[in-house]
């Protein structure tokens, strides 16, 4: 399969988000502006892509030739855990108001699902290293076109008049769901 | 068995080691700022150095220079305020909710939100360099209602507290680092012993603990004194004639510390005190003011209740306290204005008077902080 195929699918037609529905929790919860947005959806993918570009190796060069794989989510997650703390010092250090912005959400990507998503499905399809390179950017990318959407369509909420009983995470799920049954017409587009 | 499981396990080991090594570069490296220099320009000789990577307020405290904090650092209570001027980073999204247009332009910030990265300068309001630690006894609690009790504190180690009628204290909550606001009921001519009214939030981290478990003879360290809800600058003005203090339940603490403390310093100016409350029985030391109104042609004690049940022998006005006030004639120009109580009373009260022309200057307010 071709990079470009890998790489267009993640993003559209098997968006981690909208089509899978993984990572909801800060897709919601930091989806309020767009700076915000942007920021987490960039800490996502950083970390989508180095902890794939650690995770494979380990899979196939430590894992597999001493038959350990059933350690994978183990190590999966502390690879994970650690590139976390990793970027949590990195952008406190060198960008403290989009620290400050994305909070308790930053050290909680060490427990998105959409990350361990991700390097589980480059292992059940068997992509090479480059081609899970390229699937987990995809996905990042994906992701964070999401949440940059959600947070347009949340700012724009702000100047309409949502009924009381749905104002917050009511209306923002809802709107999940339609951006979902929106992707889910590209499905047969091209799959993976 | 054992030769099944070995090289999984030396590969937990030795990739946990891995992250162990690179987690200590990462904060050796990246997470330490190192020494750096702290300035404060308005107090020259407190100047240090101090470690960097923390908070603002924790290194402030850490220098014995107590900014007012209601939320143990959380950035939710707004009151830890200062000037930065140099080394503070940019403003953060959650400090410009507390901080005004003008504030922002004067580098005012959070002291809880700034974290020092490398040589910082500062000015901390004047008043509150002379704001101390005091370790304390408690000598008595008494109940003044049901959900009220009035705890009475012994300043230890031959300590003196110098306060202002009208200013509060912070409280710390032991076995935690959070800090409770109360304002000081007692009168500031006794030094060596504070009075606090305390009432039981359901759920309060702090008033639950007094309510439940604090003792006579345990001890308690406070921070303080903090506030300018102080009427002693208008004490026999010529051109005020009128003193107003309208308090709402426990808003009752500093009104009644500035009360005594002006009968004290014969206060020649006519002294309206108007007290609401949801029930009679929140009236608290209604009696001992009802007396005062009989005996001194100076004072005017108006209670009202908002509740009246029909059990309660209750003959007083009844109706929220700032419908009573609307009846009353005051001045602009010549009345000053002092609102202890819930934020609602507050806005309520102001607002009327704003209406009737007076001043925003002659009206001071002191808000509870809701945090529990």
């Amino acid at each position: 399969m071709s990079l470009a195929v890998i790489f267009f699918a993640a993003i559209v037609t098997n968006n981690i988000v909208l089509i899978y529905f993984l990572g909801i929790c800060p897709f919601i919860s930091v989806s309020k502006d767009m700076e915000t947005a942007l920021g987490m959806g960039i800490a996502v993918t950083s970390v989508m892509v180095a902890t794939v570009a650690l995770n494979w190796p380990v899979n196939y060069f430590l894992l597999e030739p001493f038959s350990a794989q059933y350690l994978q989510y183990a190590v999966f997650i502390m690879i994970i855990a650690v590139l976390v703390q990793i970027v949590e010092v990195v952008v406190d250090r060198y960008f403290p108001v989009l620290y400050a912005m994305v909070g308790v959400f930053l050290p909680l990507i060490t427990v998105n699902c959409s990350i361990l998503g991700v390097i589980l499905f480059s292992m059940i399809r068997g992509y090479s290293y480059v081609q899970s390179l390229v699937f987990a950017g995809g996905c990042g990318i994906g992701w964070t076109l999401a949440i940059l959407a959600m947070s347009a369509i949340r700012m724009k909420l702000r100047f309409s008049s949502v009924p009381l009983p749905l104002q917050g995470i009511g209306i923002t799920m809802i709107i999940a769901a339609l951006m979902a049954m929106g992707f889910l017409g590209f499905s047969g587009w091209i799959s993976l | 068995m054992i030769a099944h499981y070995l090289p999984a396990f030396m590969i937990l080991i030795s990739l946990s080691s891995v992250a162990g090594l690179i987690l200590y570069l990462v904060d050796k490296y990246l997470a330490h700022y190192g020494r750096c220099r702290m300035e404060i320009r308005n107090a020259p000789d407190r100047s240090c150095i101090v470690d960097g990577g923390v908070s603002l307020l924790s290194c402030l405290n850490d220098m014995e220079l107590y900014l007012p904090s209601s939320c143990g650092g959380k950035g939710t209570c707004g009151f830890c305020k200062l000037t930065v001027h140099k080394g503070g980073g940019a403003i953060l999204p959650l400090e410009k909710i507390y901080l005004s247009r003008r504030e922002i332009h004067a580098n005012v910030r959070l002291a809880c939100q700034v974290k020092i990265r490398g040589d910082i300068s500062v000015t901390i309001p004047d008043e509150l360099l002379s704001v101390k630690k005091y370790e304390t006894r408690v000598i008595d609690i008494k109940d003044i209602a049901r959900d009220l009790k009035q705890v009475t504190l012994d300043l230890q180690n031959s300590q003196t507290i110098s306060f202002k009628a009208g200013q509060y204290i912070q409280l710390l909550v032991p076995g935690t680092d959070q800090l409770r606001s109360y304002s000081i009921t007692s009168n500031p001519k006794y030094s060596r012993r504070i009075e606090l009214l305390i009432k039981h939030l359901p759920g309060g981290l702090c008033s639950g603990f007094v309510h439940n478990e604090l003792q006579k003879g345990d001890l308690l360290t406070i921070l303080g004194p903090y506030g300018d809800f102080c009427a002693d600058r208008y004490l026999n003005r010529q051109h005020i004639t009128d003193m107003v203090f309208i308090a709402g339940g426990c808003g009752i603490a500093p009104v009644r510390s500035i009360l005594n403390d002006l009968w004290d310093k014969r206060a020649q100016n006519t002294i309206y005190f108007f007290f609401g409350a949801h029930r009679v029985d929140e009236l608290y030391f209604a009696d001992e003011y009802i007396r005062r109104d009989n005996t001194d042609e100076q004072f005017h004690f108006v209670p009202a209740v908002s509740e009246k049940h029909q059990h309660d022998n209750w003959t007083g006005r009844t109706g929220l306290i700032h419908e009573t006030i609307a009846s009353y004639p005051f001045v602009p120009g010549k009345t000053v204005f002092f609102i202890c109580g819930p934020d609602a009373m507050i806005q309520a009260v102001s607002e009327l008077l704003l209406s009737k022309g007076h001043s925003q200057h002659q009206i001071h307010f002191d808000s509870f902080y809701s945090g529990i």
